[in-house]
């Protein structure tokens, strides 16, 4: 070889230099190790009792794709405006970033799609109609729910309201401050445009008979919610200044005055308590308090809202109960409370209150509204031949919406579920799931099955109308563990502002929570690690020493033939949507 | 005219005169002044190429393999550990067949941790298919590099220029540094065409069979091997264009001597004194200054000492369980020789050890005494 003129050809001879290709050594056939690149579920989708299907929301909206994101929720809820404010969010308290840093806000993100979102109508309505026609008793929560996902299903949907206007406990039960009406009409609007006829003001059982039901309709579904208020049962008259708190909402819902004193107590701990606390506060009651059998810590209300409330200027009496109702001149002047220990807990788990006797104590009050729970106005419903448990709740077999009459159906409060607007919800979706398989003859046991989230009580709609669409394992969900932090910031959680001081929140029943800034959304939606949900990040594709991740359109594919089963892939990926699992080459 | 620099600054001299296209180094004591040479001239706008200061020695050696193989003349410097770490690289840098020069300053490799001149770090490269040149002093190590890319790119092999640290690396000697013209009359430009084509993609070091592999392993050996004339033929030219030469080894005083000493690199200087004195004191003494390790100049030094019956070997180095590396090679390529010399191998001067001319002195004359030979080496040690 002469150095003057050496080419590529004389390179050529002397060293390896290939101009071809190398793909012709399946170096993966080696590894018995291979990635699975598969969608999974996030643990807030598990908690929630609907199933909806946050962390793709919560992806599809980082993409600026926000309708998409309000979309994705109303695959799974009819209600996102409403469940965006009032709901109780097991999501957040399951959410991994609360192991981080602080849980994601994500009823805040709910209520902010609902807010600024928009969904076409035309898209969600069924490609097929059905003949059969369904009746829904009841418009609350639960009613609206089932009429949605079985008007979605392409059936004829009538729900039949007592009441003058559709929502139960939504509109009668839920103060204004907390849900406006105008927010919650428009959900309710959204879900009679996909189909589904409202008839208000006929009661069932009486305005239309149950024999005409069953004639005209395949199947029912009775969602008739738990509208009677359980009464104090003590000592003493029961003078007119003493209502059970859901027929005071009620009344307060519908507009009538209702009089009751300047100084108001109310028993119980739960949310309608608060409700009932914070109401009184607005419509002029000087002085409230709280009467509560046990601790604070053992308050079924949310945490928020009880400290609300506290702000608004309520009292609470912790560890009391009341006993005897006092009276002055036929008019209520106060009511006798007995101190309440807390003992070993009960079956639910709550420490028993037990008295301590002798430590009575007399609160002084003008009126008393009782919150000590609620039962369904069943009575009717047995005219029908339905049967009721113990409780007096519709009775229906375990798991599933069916009562002891062929054909039909129960689900929300008034049949046991329980007493959030996301179970009723969740229960009116399961109602729907149980009568599209009465009608169509399929194993309700084995769709559920097919499309239930995890091993917990919810499954998806989204997936059972169309499981290509959004390709998700839903049996497996992504624990924090796995969760690859190093890829996130840490961040502070961008909580609801308060649109009202407390002094002036109760002057009105303006809404008294705002939604999060639209400018700030987008840090809130970057904080969500997407647990689970392929984001198309890019680190498995950029970080692949074989080159084995092939990047489509619309997903990544691995090359088997080529992966030599490192896992860096796997260990890399943020959110756990790869992971190791055995398996010989070959391609995918 | 002659410029005092230190044999840092002579290399870096030698590679701006080379015209080379790109340098990519890390900085090491004792190699050290030669980055920081190469940099002030590029940011002087003096060097020709550019710079890239890379992470590690290993990172350094892949992109000068990276820039020769699309087509430029490269330049890389290290020493002792930076050296160890490029160790796989060196291999693919003969393997990939690219002509890179590289000078090493010679200095121990740890443990324990230290500074000094000694040649193992570049001796125990030997295998990895690198021309190596040990030069005696500044002057050589900078016509080396000169000399080097002229050898290197005619049979696309790598070559590494080993001058001591410190002795030679720092110490200030008189120079002469060549004109431009005239090293551009003797290197032409770098014409070796560039592997990597977007047009037509290549793959370089790719996965070959047994045949294949054997193939190239023996096409490389060959090439090794004509590289003899190519080395003398650059040498000739040099002197011709240059006014300077060496060999690739030199003997001084050996045709009627009764021993031969045998050196390299900075103390072969030392050498020259202690021999002259003891011409001078009447005892027939020469000198073999030994210069290329690979290809090692078998012929030329079965040549030269066919006739000598005794040998001294002083090794700035050792080989654990065997002796002084130029010590061994020099005993196998004498094996052929009919009238076998007896040889004495001296580990001296390790870390820079001072090695005075009386030492030098010293060892000759115990080794032409010695009747009995040993294959173990004798250690010197001022301190003992």
């Amino acid at each position: 070889m002469n150095g003057r003129g050496i080419t590529i050809e004389d390179i050529k001879k002397i060293v390896p230099f290939s101009q071809g290709s190398t793909e012709i050594f399946l170096t993966g056939l080696w590894s018995s190790r291979k990635p699975i690149h598969s969608d999974k579920t996030s643990p807030c989708r598990y908690a929630c009792p609907i199933g909806n299907d946050i962390s793709r929301a919560f992806y599809e909206a980082s993409m600026g794709h926000y309708d998409e994101a309000l979309r994705i929720f109303r695959q799974e809820n009819p209600l996102p405006g409403v469940c965006g404010r009032v709901c109780y969010h097991p999501c957040e308290f399951q959410c991994n970033r609360k192991d981080y840093d602080e849980a994601v806000n994500i009823r805040g993100f709910e209520r902010f799609l609902a807010d600024h979102g928009k969904v076409d109508i035309h898209g969600e309505k069924p490609a097929l109609l059905r003949k059969e026609k369904i009746a829904i008793i009841g418009s609350g929560p639960a009613g609206l729910s089932a009429a949605y996902h079985l008007a979605r299903l392409g059936f004829s949907v009538t729900i039949f309201e007592a009441l003058p206007e559709p929502g139960g406990m939504l509109r009668y039960g839920i103060p204004e401050y907390r849900l406006p009406k105008d927010i919650l009409s428009n959900e309710i609007g959204y879900i009679q445009q996909v189909g589904v006829e409202i008839r208000t003001g006929v009661r069932a059982g009486k305005d239309i008979s149950f024999t005409d039901m069953r004639n005209t309709y395949q199947a029912l579904f009775f969602a008739i919610g738990a509208h009677d208020g359980m009464h104090l049962d003590i000592e003493g008259d029961s003078p007119p200044c003493v209502m059970d708190g859901i027929t005071y909402l009620r009344k307060v819902n519908l507009g009538k005055k209702v009089k009751l004193g300047k100084k108001t107590a109310v028993i119980g701990g739960g949310n309608t308590a608060i409700d009932c606390a914070r109401t009184a506060r607005r419509l002029g009651a000087k002085s409230v308090t709280i009467i509560y059998r046990r601790s604070r810590a053992e308050m079924p209300a949310l945490a928020e809202d009880v400290e609300g409330m506290e702000k608004e200027g309520v009292t609470i009496e912790f560890l009391a109960a009341p006993k005897r109702l006092l009276s002055e001149n036929g008019k209520l002047s106060g009511v006798e409370c007995i101190r309440m220990k807390l003992a070993e807990p009960d079956a639910r788990g709550r420490p028993k209150p037990l008295p301590i006797d002798g430590s009575e104590f007399i609160v002084p009050v003008d009126s008393i509204i009782a919150a000590i729970g609620q039962v369904p106005e069943a009575t009717y419903v047995t005219d029908f031949g339905i049967s009721l448990t113990k409780s007096g709740v519709i009775q229906v077999s375990p798991g599933t919406a069916a009562t002891n009459i062929d054909g039909v159906f129960a689900g929300g409060d008034g049949a046991g579920s329980k007493a959030f607007v996301a179970d009723a919800i969740a229960s009116g979706k399961l109602g729907a799931l149980a009568i599209f398989c009465y009608l169509d003859g399929k194993d309700f046991h084995k769709e559920f099955k097919n499309h239930r989230i995890g091993n917990g009580h919810a499954f998806s709609f989204q997936h059972f109308l169309d499981p290509e669409h959004y390709p998700v394992d839903l049996n497996t969900v992504v624990p924090y563990e796995k969760i690859n932090t190093l890829c996130f910031p840490h961040g502070t959680r961008h909580a609801n502002p308060e649109r009202l001081s407390p002094k002036e929140s109760v002057k009105s029943f303006q809404e008294i929570t705002d939604g999060v800034e639209p400018s700030r959304m987008p840090f809130e939606i970057y904080r969500c690690f997407k647990c689970g949900t392929c984001t198309r990040c890019d680190l498995c594709f950029l970080l692949c020493p074989d080159i084995s991740i092939v990047k489509g359109t619309d997903k990544y594919t691995i090359k088997t033939d080529f992966c030599k089963g490192c896992g860096q892939c796997a260990s890399t990926c943020p959110r756990n949507v790869i992971e190791m699992g055995e398996g010989l080459g070959g391609n995918t | 005219m002659k410029t005092l620099l230190q044999g840092n600054y002579a290399v870096a001299e030698a590679v701006r005169l080379a015209r080379v296209q790109f340098v990519a180094a890390y900085p090491i004591t004792p190699q050290t002044p030669i980055y920081e040479k190469l940099s002030d001239m590029e940011n002087g706008g003096t060097l020709p190429g550019v710079m890239m200061r890379t992470e590690s020695e290993h990172s350094a050696m892949a992109a000068c393999i990276a820039a020769s193989l699309t087509g430029v003349r490269t330049f890389t410097a290290t020493a002792s550990q930076g050296l160890a770490l490029m160790h796989e690289m060196l291999h693919f840098a003969s393997g990939n067949r690219v002509p890179i020069v590289m000078c090493n300053v010679n200095r121990v490799v740890a443990v324990p941790w230290a500074f000094g001149s000694d040649q193992s770090d570049s001796l125990s490269q030997r295998d990895t298919g690198w021309l190596q040149f040990y030069c005696e002093d500044a002057q050589e190590a900078l016509d080396t590099v000169i000399q080097a890319y002229k050898i290197a790119e005619q049979v696309l092999l790598p070559v590494m220029v080993a001058i001591d640290g410190f002795f030679t690396s720092h110490f200030i000697e008189p120079i002469e540094i060549p004109d431009q013209a005239a090293v551009d009359a003797y290197l032409p430009a770098f014409n070796i065409p560039t592997r990597f084509n977007e047009e037509d993609p290549a793959y370089i070091a790719n996965v070959v069979n047994p045949e294949q592999y054997m193939g190239y392993r023996q096409k490389s050996f060959e090439d090794m091997e004509s590289t003899r004339s190519v080395i003398n033929e650059a040498n000739e030219e040099y002197k011709r264009i240059i006014g300077r030469g060496y060999g690739v080894v030199e003997a001084v005083n050996t045709d009627d001597a009764e021993i031969v000493l045998v050196t390299s690199g900075a103390m072969t200087s030392t050498a020259r004194v202690a021999i002259q004195s003891l011409r001078d004191n009447g005892i027939k003494a020469g000198l073999l200054k030994m210069k290329a390790l690979r290809p090692f100049p078998t012929k030329e030094v079965q040549e030269i000492l066919k006739n000598t019956p005794k040998i001294a070997v002083l090794d700035r180095n050792v080989s654990l369980g065997k002796g002084g590396i130029w010590c061994q090679e020099l005993k196998a390529a004498l094996y052929p020789l009919e009238n076998r010399p007896m040889i004495t191998g001296y580990i001296a001067g390790i870390c820079g050890a001072d090695v005075s001319p009386d030492m030098i002195e010293d060892m000759v004359v115990k080794a032409l005494e010695r009747e009995q030979p040993d294959d173990l080496p004798i250690w010197v040690r001022r301190d003992q």
